[in-house]
Protein backbone atom coordinates (compact mmCIF):
# COMPACT_ATOMS: atom_id res chain seq x y z
CA UNK A 1 0.00 0.00 0.00
CA UNK A 2 2.76 2.51 0.67
CA UNK A 3 4.04 1.87 -2.45
CA UNK A 4 1.10 4.95 -3.32
CA UNK A 5 4.42 7.21 -1.90
CA UNK A 6 6.67 6.34 -4.99
CA UNK A 7 7.83 9.43 -7.07
CA UNK A 8 5.73 9.53 -9.77
CA UNK A 9 2.85 8.94 -8.03
CA UNK A 10 3.35 11.47 -5.30
CA UNK A 11 3.81 13.97 -8.05
CA UNK A 12 0.75 13.42 -9.43
CA UNK A 13 -1.51 13.34 -6.36
CA UNK A 14 0.42 16.65 -5.73
CA UNK A 15 -0.23 18.35 -9.04
CA UNK A 16 -4.08 17.12 -8.82
CA UNK A 17 -4.18 18.64 -5.57
CA UNK A 18 -2.88 21.85 -6.59
CA UNK A 19 -5.10 21.58 -9.52
CA UNK A 20 -8.67 21.35 -7.45
CA UNK A 21 -7.46 23.90 -5.22
CA UNK A 22 -6.74 26.40 -7.63
CA UNK A 23 -10.40 25.45 -9.57
CA UNK A 24 -12.05 25.56 -6.41
CA UNK A 25 -10.50 28.97 -5.70
CA UNK A 26 -11.10 30.16 -9.11
CA UNK A 27 -14.42 29.43 -9.86
CA UNK A 28 -15.78 30.24 -5.61
CA UNK A 29 -16.68 34.31 -6.94
CA UNK A 30 -17.48 32.97 -10.58
CA UNK A 31 -19.47 36.43 -12.10
CA UNK A 32 -18.38 35.68 -16.14
CA UNK A 33 -21.32 34.09 -18.33
CA UNK A 34 -22.52 30.24 -18.59
CA UNK A 35 -19.98 28.19 -21.10
CA UNK A 36 -22.07 26.61 -23.67
CA UNK A 37 -20.85 22.70 -22.57
CA UNK A 38 -22.03 23.72 -19.26
CA UNK A 39 -25.25 25.15 -20.66
CA UNK A 40 -25.89 22.10 -22.53
CA UNK A 41 -24.70 19.49 -19.63
CA UNK A 42 -27.00 21.05 -17.22
CA UNK A 43 -29.88 21.43 -19.61
CA UNK A 44 -29.81 17.77 -20.22
CA UNK A 45 -29.32 16.15 -17.15
CA UNK A 46 -31.92 18.46 -15.52
CA UNK A 47 -34.14 17.97 -17.76
CA UNK A 48 -33.92 13.70 -17.29
CA UNK A 49 -34.10 14.84 -13.46
CA UNK A 50 -37.47 16.21 -13.95
CA UNK A 51 -38.47 13.42 -15.92
CA UNK A 52 -38.28 11.17 -12.82
CA UNK A 53 -39.37 13.93 -10.37
CA UNK A 54 -42.78 14.21 -11.42
CA UNK A 55 -44.05 11.09 -11.29
CA UNK A 56 -42.50 10.82 -7.73
CA UNK A 57 -43.81 14.14 -6.68
CA UNK A 58 -47.18 12.93 -7.70
CA UNK A 59 -46.63 9.44 -6.29
CA UNK A 60 -45.74 11.30 -2.87
CA UNK A 61 -48.40 13.74 -3.35
CA UNK A 62 -51.11 10.74 -3.29
CA UNK A 63 -49.76 9.47 0.00
CA UNK A 64 -49.63 12.93 1.40
CA UNK A 65 -52.89 13.81 0.42
CA UNK A 66 -54.22 10.67 2.00
CA UNK A 67 -52.73 11.95 5.40
CA UNK A 68 -54.55 15.40 4.71
CA UNK A 69 -58.13 13.69 4.58
CA UNK A 70 -58.30 13.77 8.36
CA UNK A 71 -57.34 17.57 8.35
CA UNK A 72 -59.52 18.61 5.99
CA UNK A 73 -63.19 19.19 7.83
CA UNK A 74 -61.11 21.55 10.12
CA UNK A 75 -59.27 23.45 7.23
CA UNK A 76 -62.25 23.56 5.74
CA UNK A 77 -63.95 25.86 8.59
CA UNK A 78 -61.35 28.06 9.35
CA UNK A 79 -61.17 28.34 5.59
CA UNK A 80 -64.83 29.85 5.64
CA UNK A 81 -64.12 31.74 8.44
CA UNK A 82 -61.00 33.76 6.65
CA UNK A 83 -63.09 34.37 2.83
CA UNK A 84 -65.14 36.60 5.03
CA UNK A 85 -62.83 38.48 6.42
CA UNK A 86 -61.28 38.18 2.85
CA UNK A 87 -64.13 39.82 1.26
CA UNK A 88 -64.42 42.87 3.48
CA UNK A 89 -60.76 43.55 3.01
CA UNK A 90 -60.73 43.15 -0.55
CA UNK A 91 -63.43 45.81 -0.48
CA UNK A 92 -60.61 47.99 1.88
CA UNK A 93 -58.32 47.41 -0.51
CA UNK A 94 -59.82 48.10 -3.60
CA UNK A 95 -60.75 51.62 -2.28
CA UNK A 96 -57.08 52.39 -0.71
CA UNK A 97 -55.54 50.67 -3.97
CA UNK A 98 -58.24 53.32 -6.34
CA UNK A 99 -57.35 56.54 -3.71
CA UNK A 100 -53.25 55.36 -4.04
CA UNK A 101 -53.54 55.51 -7.82
CA UNK A 102 -55.31 58.86 -7.61
CA UNK A 103 -53.13 60.35 -5.06
CA UNK A 104 -49.93 59.47 -7.64
CA UNK A 105 -51.20 60.53 -10.01
CA UNK A 106 -52.21 64.20 -8.15
CA UNK A 107 -48.43 64.15 -7.15
CA UNK A 108 -46.69 63.81 -10.13
CA UNK A 109 -45.09 60.25 -10.01
CA UNK A 110 -43.26 58.94 -13.20
CA UNK A 111 -44.29 55.60 -14.53
CA UNK A 112 -40.96 53.81 -13.18
CA UNK A 113 -42.37 55.13 -9.79
CA UNK A 114 -45.73 53.80 -10.73
CA UNK A 115 -44.41 50.30 -11.95
CA UNK A 116 -42.23 50.14 -8.87
CA UNK A 117 -44.05 46.97 -6.95
CA UNK A 118 -45.97 45.79 -9.70
CA UNK A 119 -44.19 42.13 -9.25
CA UNK A 120 -45.13 39.56 -11.31
CA UNK A 121 -44.89 35.63 -9.95
CA UNK A 122 -43.62 33.16 -12.06
CA UNK A 123 -44.67 29.67 -11.29
CA UNK A 124 -41.48 27.11 -11.88
CA UNK A 125 -41.44 23.45 -10.86
CA UNK A 126 -38.66 21.75 -9.08
CA UNK A 127 -36.84 19.27 -11.08
CA UNK A 128 -33.70 18.61 -8.72
CA UNK A 129 -32.69 19.10 -5.52
CA UNK A 130 -28.59 18.74 -3.92
CA UNK A 131 -28.25 15.94 -2.75
CA UNK A 132 -25.39 17.64 -0.33
CA UNK A 133 -26.53 20.00 2.71
CA UNK A 134 -23.41 21.98 2.46
CA UNK A 135 -24.83 23.10 -0.75
CA UNK A 136 -28.74 22.62 -0.90
CA UNK A 137 -29.08 24.27 -5.01
CA UNK A 138 -32.77 23.95 -5.72
CA UNK A 139 -33.01 23.21 -10.11
CA UNK A 140 -36.22 24.93 -11.03
CA UNK A 141 -37.61 24.78 -14.87
CA UNK A 142 -37.80 28.19 -15.60
CA UNK A 143 -34.54 29.79 -17.52
CA UNK A 144 -33.07 32.35 -19.17
CA UNK A 145 -35.64 31.91 -22.00
CA UNK A 146 -38.42 32.15 -19.83
CA UNK A 147 -36.56 35.57 -18.81
CA UNK A 148 -35.30 34.67 -15.70
CA UNK A 149 -31.94 36.33 -14.18
CA UNK A 150 -29.62 35.81 -11.68
CA UNK A 151 -30.50 37.81 -8.00
CA UNK A 152 -34.12 37.21 -8.67
CA UNK A 153 -36.12 36.00 -5.50
CA UNK A 154 -37.74 33.03 -5.03
CA UNK A 155 -40.59 32.33 -2.36
CA UNK A 156 -42.72 29.24 -1.78
CA UNK A 157 -46.42 29.93 -0.17
CA UNK A 158 -45.03 30.38 2.73
CA UNK A 159 -42.30 33.08 2.48
CA UNK A 160 -38.87 33.55 0.99
CA UNK A 161 -36.56 30.61 -0.28
CA UNK A 162 -33.93 32.45 -1.63
CA UNK A 163 -32.45 33.90 -4.66
CA UNK A 164 -31.56 32.73 -8.21
CA UNK A 165 -27.77 32.35 -8.69
CA UNK A 166 -27.07 31.05 -12.13
CA UNK A 167 -29.31 30.90 -14.94
CA UNK A 168 -28.79 28.26 -18.27
CA UNK A 169 -31.32 28.46 -20.83
CA UNK A 170 -34.00 26.21 -19.62
CA UNK A 171 -33.01 25.55 -16.07
CA UNK A 172 -31.30 28.22 -13.04
CA UNK A 173 -30.41 27.10 -9.61
CA UNK A 174 -31.50 28.51 -6.65
CA UNK A 175 -29.55 29.06 -3.66
CA UNK A 176 -32.25 29.14 -0.35
CA UNK A 177 -31.23 31.14 2.52
CA UNK A 178 -29.48 28.04 4.07
CA UNK A 179 -26.21 29.00 2.56
CA UNK A 180 -26.44 32.01 3.83
CA UNK A 181 -23.12 33.35 5.82
CA UNK A 182 -21.36 36.10 6.86
CA UNK A 183 -17.61 34.69 6.63
CA UNK A 184 -17.16 34.01 3.26
CA UNK A 185 -16.13 36.31 1.01
CA UNK A 186 -16.82 37.37 -2.21
CA UNK A 187 -19.83 39.61 -4.22
CA UNK A 188 -21.66 36.65 -5.50
CA UNK A 189 -21.60 34.34 -2.70
CA UNK A 190 -24.43 35.37 -0.58
CA UNK A 191 -26.07 38.76 -0.39
CA UNK A 192 -27.64 40.19 2.73
CA UNK A 193 -31.31 40.88 3.11
CA UNK A 194 -32.62 44.02 4.70
CA UNK A 195 -35.44 43.22 6.71
CA UNK A 196 -38.05 44.80 8.40
CA UNK A 197 -41.24 44.14 10.85
CA UNK A 198 -44.30 43.84 9.04
CA UNK A 199 -46.50 46.67 10.41
CA UNK A 200 -44.02 48.37 11.74
CA UNK A 201 -41.99 49.00 8.25
CA UNK A 202 -40.73 52.78 9.73
CA UNK A 203 -39.50 51.91 12.48
CA UNK A 204 -37.72 48.49 12.07
CA UNK A 205 -35.18 47.59 10.63
CA UNK A 206 -32.06 44.80 10.48
CA UNK A 207 -29.63 42.82 8.26
CA UNK A 208 -29.92 39.04 7.62
CA UNK A 209 -26.62 37.93 7.11
CA UNK A 210 -26.09 34.26 8.27
CA UNK A 211 -28.13 31.09 9.14
CA UNK A 212 -27.31 28.96 11.99
CA UNK A 213 -27.42 25.10 10.73
CA UNK A 214 -27.57 24.03 14.52
CA UNK A 215 -29.87 25.70 15.55
CA UNK A 216 -31.88 26.28 11.84
CA UNK A 217 -32.22 29.95 12.74
CA UNK A 218 -31.53 32.86 10.70
CA UNK A 219 -29.79 35.59 12.32
CA UNK A 220 -30.72 39.28 11.99
CA UNK A 221 -27.93 41.95 12.86
CA UNK A 222 -27.31 45.30 12.87
CA UNK A 223 -31.07 46.23 15.10
CA UNK A 224 -31.03 49.96 16.31
CA UNK A 225 -31.11 50.06 20.41
CA UNK A 226 -34.69 51.72 20.35
CA UNK A 227 -36.10 49.39 17.60
CA UNK A 228 -40.00 48.33 18.87
CA UNK A 229 -39.39 44.62 17.68
CA UNK A 230 -40.88 41.81 19.95
CA UNK A 231 -40.28 38.13 19.57
CA UNK A 232 -43.24 36.65 17.71
CA UNK A 233 -43.59 39.97 14.94
CA UNK A 234 -43.11 38.74 11.72
CA UNK A 235 -40.28 39.78 9.29
CA UNK A 236 -40.24 40.76 5.92
CA UNK A 237 -37.80 42.27 3.39
CA UNK A 238 -37.95 45.65 3.22
CA UNK A 239 -36.64 46.06 -0.41
CA UNK A 240 -33.90 48.40 0.35
CA UNK A 241 -31.14 45.97 -0.28
CA UNK A 242 -32.49 46.15 -3.88
CA UNK A 243 -32.21 42.83 -4.40
CA UNK A 244 -34.90 41.01 -2.77
CA UNK A 245 -38.25 42.73 -3.42
CA UNK A 246 -40.24 44.51 -0.13
CA UNK A 247 -42.85 42.86 1.68
CA UNK A 248 -41.97 39.07 1.28
CA UNK A 249 -42.44 37.03 4.84
CA UNK A 250 -39.08 35.90 5.93
CA UNK A 251 -39.95 34.52 9.32
CA UNK A 252 -41.18 35.18 12.97
CA UNK A 253 -38.74 36.90 15.95
CA UNK A 254 -37.89 33.98 17.57
CA UNK A 255 -35.59 36.27 20.20
CA UNK A 256 -33.76 39.16 20.89
CA UNK A 257 -30.26 39.77 22.47
CA UNK A 258 -27.84 42.44 22.55
CA UNK A 259 -25.25 41.85 19.85
CA UNK A 260 -21.26 41.32 19.75
CA UNK A 261 -20.33 44.84 20.28
CA UNK A 262 -23.03 46.18 22.26
CA UNK A 263 -23.65 48.56 20.20
CA UNK A 264 -26.71 46.68 18.06
CA UNK A 265 -29.11 44.39 18.81
CA UNK A 266 -29.63 41.02 17.33
CA UNK A 267 -32.73 38.67 16.69
CA UNK A 268 -33.33 34.84 16.05
CA UNK A 269 -35.73 34.66 13.06
CA UNK A 270 -37.28 31.24 12.74
CA UNK A 271 -37.55 30.66 8.74
CA UNK A 272 -41.49 30.78 7.76
CA UNK A 273 -40.11 28.23 5.05
CA UNK A 274 -39.36 24.82 7.21
CA UNK A 275 -36.04 24.56 4.84
CA UNK A 276 -35.54 21.04 6.49
CA UNK A 277 -38.40 19.68 4.10
CA UNK A 278 -36.53 21.61 1.40
CA UNK A 279 -36.64 18.11 -0.86
CA UNK A 280 -40.29 17.84 -0.58
CA UNK A 281 -41.04 21.44 -1.92
CA UNK A 282 -42.74 21.12 -5.10
CA UNK A 283 -43.50 24.74 -6.60
CA UNK A 284 -41.73 27.70 -6.10
CA UNK A 285 -42.32 31.34 -7.83
CA UNK A 286 -39.89 33.27 -9.06
CA UNK A 287 -40.75 37.34 -8.43
CA UNK A 288 -40.10 38.74 -11.54
CA UNK A 289 -39.24 42.75 -11.03
CA UNK A 290 -40.73 45.43 -13.74
CA UNK A 291 -38.34 46.51 -16.20
CA UNK A 292 -36.57 49.11 -14.67
CA UNK A 293 -35.01 51.62 -17.35
CA UNK B 1 -18.45 -2.58 -24.18
CA UNK B 2 -19.27 -4.03 -20.03
CA UNK B 3 -18.11 -0.94 -19.17
CA UNK B 4 -20.60 0.78 -20.88
CA UNK B 5 -23.11 -0.71 -18.56
CA UNK B 6 -21.23 0.73 -15.76
CA UNK B 7 -21.69 3.88 -16.89
CA UNK B 8 -25.12 3.96 -17.78
CA UNK B 9 -25.87 2.22 -13.98
CA UNK B 10 -23.83 4.93 -12.45
CA UNK B 11 -25.26 7.61 -14.48
CA UNK B 12 -29.05 6.34 -13.56
CA UNK B 13 -28.08 6.23 -9.87
CA UNK B 14 -26.74 9.98 -10.37
CA UNK B 15 -30.28 11.23 -11.75
CA UNK B 16 -31.87 9.00 -9.22
CA UNK B 17 -30.05 10.65 -6.84
CA UNK B 18 -31.27 14.05 -6.94
CA UNK B 19 -34.55 13.43 -8.08
CA UNK B 20 -36.42 10.57 -6.43
CA UNK B 21 -34.19 9.82 -3.50
CA UNK B 22 -35.76 13.34 -1.90
CA UNK B 23 -38.94 12.04 -1.96
CA UNK B 24 -38.24 8.48 -0.54
CA UNK B 25 -36.63 9.99 2.77
CA UNK B 26 -39.13 10.44 5.36
CA UNK B 27 -39.55 14.62 6.45
CA UNK B 28 -38.85 13.46 9.67
CA UNK B 29 -35.76 12.30 9.18
CA UNK B 30 -34.26 15.82 7.81
CA UNK B 31 -35.64 17.45 11.33
CA UNK B 32 -32.80 17.48 13.87
CA UNK B 33 -30.10 15.04 11.84
CA UNK B 34 -29.71 15.97 7.67
CA UNK B 35 -29.83 12.05 6.18
CA UNK B 36 -28.19 12.67 2.66
CA UNK B 37 -27.99 9.54 -0.01
CA UNK B 38 -25.10 9.69 -2.25
CA UNK B 39 -25.70 6.86 -3.91
CA UNK B 40 -23.22 7.82 -6.69
CA UNK B 41 -20.45 7.10 -3.94
CA UNK B 42 -21.65 3.81 -3.15
CA UNK B 43 -21.45 2.85 -6.76
CA UNK B 44 -18.42 4.12 -6.67
CA UNK B 45 -16.64 2.49 -3.52
CA UNK B 46 -18.47 -0.59 -5.07
CA UNK B 47 -16.30 -0.55 -8.52
CA UNK B 48 -13.10 0.11 -6.30
CA UNK B 49 -14.20 -2.87 -4.90
CA UNK B 50 -14.80 -5.19 -7.63
CA UNK B 51 -13.21 -3.21 -11.19
CA UNK B 52 -9.78 -1.08 -9.47
CA UNK B 53 -8.81 2.09 -8.34
CA UNK B 54 -8.12 3.21 -11.64
CA UNK B 55 -11.36 2.92 -12.98
CA UNK B 56 -13.18 4.21 -9.92
CA UNK B 57 -11.11 7.13 -10.13
CA UNK B 58 -12.33 8.19 -13.13
CA UNK B 59 -15.76 7.30 -12.31
CA UNK B 60 -15.23 9.46 -9.34
CA UNK B 61 -13.79 12.26 -11.37
CA UNK B 62 -16.54 12.32 -13.96
CA UNK B 63 -19.67 12.04 -12.14
CA UNK B 64 -18.19 14.35 -9.37
CA UNK B 65 -17.81 17.15 -12.41
CA UNK B 66 -21.21 16.31 -13.15
CA UNK B 67 -22.38 16.65 -9.44
CA UNK B 68 -20.38 20.01 -9.47
CA UNK B 69 -21.98 21.80 -13.03
CA UNK B 70 -25.37 20.30 -11.95
CA UNK B 71 -25.76 21.69 -8.93
CA UNK B 72 -23.52 24.38 -9.03
CA UNK B 73 -23.95 26.47 -5.89
CA UNK B 74 -20.51 27.70 -4.31
CA UNK B 75 -17.52 26.54 -6.75
CA UNK B 76 -16.27 23.91 -8.94
CA UNK B 77 -14.24 20.64 -8.08
CA UNK B 78 -15.51 20.00 -4.70
CA UNK B 79 -17.34 16.87 -5.31
CA UNK B 80 -14.99 15.23 -7.82
CA UNK B 81 -11.90 15.86 -5.64
CA UNK B 82 -13.90 14.49 -3.01
CA UNK B 83 -15.28 11.34 -5.18
CA UNK B 84 -12.08 11.08 -6.66
CA UNK B 85 -9.73 10.37 -3.93
CA UNK B 86 -12.51 8.33 -2.31
CA UNK B 87 -12.27 5.82 -5.06
CA UNK B 88 -8.96 6.42 -5.44
CA UNK B 89 -8.16 5.80 -1.64
CA UNK B 90 -10.73 2.53 -1.40
CA UNK B 91 -9.29 0.82 -4.15
CA UNK B 92 -5.76 0.95 -2.68
CA UNK B 93 -7.07 -1.67 0.33
CA UNK B 94 -8.02 -4.62 -1.89
CA UNK B 95 -6.72 -6.46 -4.83
CA UNK B 96 -8.99 -8.54 -7.12
CA UNK B 97 -9.01 -11.62 -4.38
CA UNK B 98 -12.86 -12.66 -3.34
CA UNK B 99 -14.60 -10.09 -1.09
CA UNK B 100 -16.54 -11.19 1.57
CA UNK B 101 -19.92 -9.20 2.82
CA UNK B 102 -18.10 -7.76 5.99
CA UNK B 103 -15.18 -6.23 4.54
CA UNK B 104 -16.87 -4.75 2.30
CA UNK B 105 -19.14 -2.71 4.41
CA UNK B 106 -16.22 -1.70 6.53
CA UNK B 107 -14.66 -0.01 3.08
CA UNK B 108 -17.80 1.11 2.66
CA UNK B 109 -17.84 2.82 5.67
CA UNK B 110 -14.63 4.23 5.20
CA UNK B 111 -15.02 5.56 2.12
CA UNK B 112 -18.46 7.63 3.27
CA UNK B 113 -16.64 8.99 5.82
CA UNK B 114 -13.34 10.01 3.92
CA UNK B 115 -15.95 11.74 1.11
CA UNK B 116 -17.80 13.59 3.73
CA UNK B 117 -14.31 14.58 5.27
CA UNK B 118 -13.47 15.15 2.00
CA UNK B 119 -16.21 17.67 1.41
CA UNK B 120 -16.40 18.62 5.04
CA UNK B 121 -12.80 19.63 4.54
CA UNK B 122 -12.81 21.96 1.34
CA UNK B 123 -16.16 23.92 2.20
CA UNK B 124 -14.68 24.61 5.24
CA UNK B 125 -11.29 25.28 3.95
CA UNK B 126 -12.91 27.78 1.57
CA UNK B 127 -15.12 29.57 4.62
CA UNK B 128 -18.15 28.58 2.53
CA UNK B 129 -19.81 26.35 5.83
CA UNK B 130 -18.40 27.54 9.25
CA UNK B 131 -20.22 24.81 11.21
CA UNK B 132 -18.21 22.89 13.72
CA UNK B 133 -17.03 19.74 12.73
CA UNK B 134 -17.89 18.01 16.12
CA UNK B 135 -21.60 18.96 15.17
CA UNK B 136 -21.28 18.31 11.38
CA UNK B 137 -19.93 14.78 12.15
CA UNK B 138 -22.81 13.77 14.69
CA UNK B 139 -25.77 15.37 12.68
CA UNK B 140 -24.92 15.15 9.24
CA UNK B 141 -22.31 12.89 8.32
CA UNK B 142 -23.14 9.94 10.86
CA UNK B 143 -26.47 9.67 9.81
CA UNK B 144 -25.51 9.70 5.95
CA UNK B 145 -23.17 7.02 7.02
CA UNK B 146 -25.49 4.84 8.36
CA UNK B 147 -28.27 5.71 5.88
CA UNK B 148 -26.10 4.90 2.69
CA UNK B 149 -24.46 1.64 4.25
CA UNK B 150 -27.87 0.60 4.29
CA UNK B 151 -28.27 1.52 0.57
CA UNK B 152 -24.99 -0.07 0.01
CA UNK B 153 -26.38 -3.52 1.47
CA UNK B 154 -29.34 -2.90 -0.61
CA UNK B 155 -28.05 -2.97 -3.48
CA UNK B 156 -25.08 -5.89 -2.35
CA UNK B 157 -26.45 -8.25 -4.36
CA UNK B 158 -27.76 -7.18 -7.67
CA UNK B 159 -24.16 -5.07 -7.90
CA UNK B 160 -22.10 -8.26 -7.60
CA UNK B 161 -23.71 -9.75 -9.65
CA UNK B 162 -23.43 -7.61 -11.74
CA UNK B 163 -19.34 -7.59 -11.86
CA UNK B 164 -19.70 -10.81 -11.69
CA UNK B 165 -21.13 -10.91 -15.41
CA UNK B 166 -18.53 -8.16 -16.11
CA UNK B 167 -15.87 -10.68 -15.01
CA UNK B 168 -16.98 -13.71 -17.04
CA UNK B 169 -17.58 -11.30 -20.41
Amino acid sequence: MFKLLGNKRLFILLIGLIFFIALMGLTLNKREPVTWPEKFVKDSISWMQGLIYRPARYIAGFFEDIHDLRVVYEENKALKRTLAQYARDTVRLNELEAQNKRLKEALGFTERQKQYDNYTYRIAEIVAVSPDPNNSTLVINLGEKDGIKENMAVVSVDGLVGRVVRVFPFHANVQPLTNLSDVSSGENHTKAIAATIKGKETESFGIIESYDEAKGILIMNKISQNDQMQVGDTVVTSGLGQVFPHGIVIGTVASRKVGAFGITYTANVKPAVDFTKLGHLREVFVIEKPEMR
Amino acid sequence: MHRKIVWGVIFLLFLLEGSLLPWMIPSAWRGNVSVTPHLVLVAIIYVSIYLNRYSALIFGLFFGFLQDFVYYGHMIGVYAFSLGLTGYLCGLFFGRSHIHILPSMLLMAFGNLLYEAAVYGCYRLFNVINSPFEWAFTHQMLPSILFNLLLALLIYVPVRKLFEKIGNL
